[in-house]
């Protein structure tokens, strides 16, 4: 199954009144939404503000989504929208010139506009995340950090990584799995995620 | 439900019914969407893209709690199908039909037509009756035309030929 498969699978639960899927989507997309909001707008808060618009008019519009794009394409043309419309009632302009558009929304690197803008408190949980995700990999053993580098930075299919690493794909299903959870053991408490706040 | 299961669907490693059953699991399961989550933000981290923002899923999860579930029919997929095969079941059809009308001409058997014909019974009554019948127009005919010449000036000259005189008689008119 593809990524675009997988969206369409969560799409459709949707469609059929699970909300939960829907938190899915929210999960997998969301800094990817921020990062493209952060080109248009500098303050993180209204990043927030204006991604939070932009999924729940999302939401509302997704019994109309057929899937003839992709999930993402779709969002982040949502996304785009509602930044422009917010900008335009703060009376501010969309930026034209080095205007962001869909296609190109994945190619840029992250947001440079942010930075200035970050807030002490964000660029410290950012840096803490991203210390922790460095530090849980320098520990991993050798085969577990190949196979999780395989997959998630040069996105490699289990069979390809098979192949590189000469083991079967059940061992590389099973690295790949070990890996992610001994990372995001080290995150948990970081992502402060308390039992009545789960959605 | 393992989380070495939805480890491999985030990646896309699991067949279509097993992926559609674990979806439709997560529905319940909490703990394997904040697995899910998580794993997710790994793959951003070593993508480079770690998190600018504060996680959005509570607070728009919180948000869409006053909205209404959606209830949309996904009548597309089969449609989509059906609509897929229509052209080669109509084809097929078509060949049917043409296979079965060239079958049914080559076995015909054509030299027994004319022999079934030729031995249908002719009734000889018929033709006799037939044939006074027409004889006894054509003389009255050939009278009227003949004197044709003679007959009185009328408003309907010509035509006297062809009119035939009746006697209407009626009950309690005599």
């Amino acid at each position: 199954m593809s990524d675009r498969e997988i969206d369409q699978q969560l799409v459709e639960r949707v469609q059929r009144g699970d909300k939960q899927a829907f938190g899915l989507l929210v999960a997998k997309y969301q800094r990817k939404l921020c990062r493209l909001l952060s080109r248009m707008i500098r303050d993180p808060a209204e990043v927030e503000d204006v991604a939070q618009e932009a999924f729940i008019k999302a939401y509302r519009a997704l019994p109309a989504f057929r899937g003839d794009s992709a999930f993402y394409t779709w969002l982040y043309r949502i996304g785009i929208n509602t930044a422009k419309n917010h900008l335009v009632s703060q009376g501010r302009r969309a930026p034209t010139t080095n205007g962001v558009e869909v296609e190109d929304a994945e190619q840029y690197e992250s947001g440079d506009l942010l930075r200035d803008n970050d807030t002490p408190e964000r660029l410290l949980q950012t840096r803490q995340i991203g210390e922790a995700v460095n530090d849980a990999m320098a520990l991993l053993p050798e085969d577990l950090r190949t196979a999780i580098v395989l997959r998630e930075i040069e996105g490699l299919s289990y069979d390809e990584i098979a192949s590189v690493m000469a083991c079967p794909i059940g061992t590389v299903r099973s690295r790949i799995f070990r890996a992610r959870e001994a990372i995001a053991e080290r995150l948990r408490p970081m992502l402060d995620i308390a039992p009545d706040k789960r959605w | 439900m393992a989380n070495e299961q939805l480890s491999a669907w985030l990646d896309g490693e699991l067949g279509a019914t097993e992926s559609e059953i674990l979806v439709k699991n997560l529905e319940r399961h909490a703990v394997q969407r904040e697995a899910c989550s998580a794993y997710w933000l790994i793959g951003d981290c070593l993508r480079g893209d770690t998190p600018r923002t504060a996680d959005l899923s509570s607070r728009i999860m919180a948000a869409l709690e006053a909205e209404p579930a959606i209830l949309a029919p996904v009548a597309n997929k089969p449609r989509q199908q059906l609509n897929h095969w229509m052209p080669v079941a109509a084809a097929a059809a078509g060949v049917g039909v043409a296979v079965w009308m060239g079958l049914s001409l080559w076995t015909m058997p054509l030299q027994d037509a004319p022999a079934t014909l030729a031995q249908t019974p002719v009734s000889p009554s018929v033709h006799v009756v037939s044939a006074e019948a027409a004889g006894a127009l054509s003389d009255e005919r050939s009278y009227l035309m003949a004197h044709q010449a003679s007959a009185r000036g009328a408003p309907m000259a010509g035509v006297t030929q062809y009119i035939r005189s009746v006697s209407i008689e009626q009950a309690g008119e005599r």
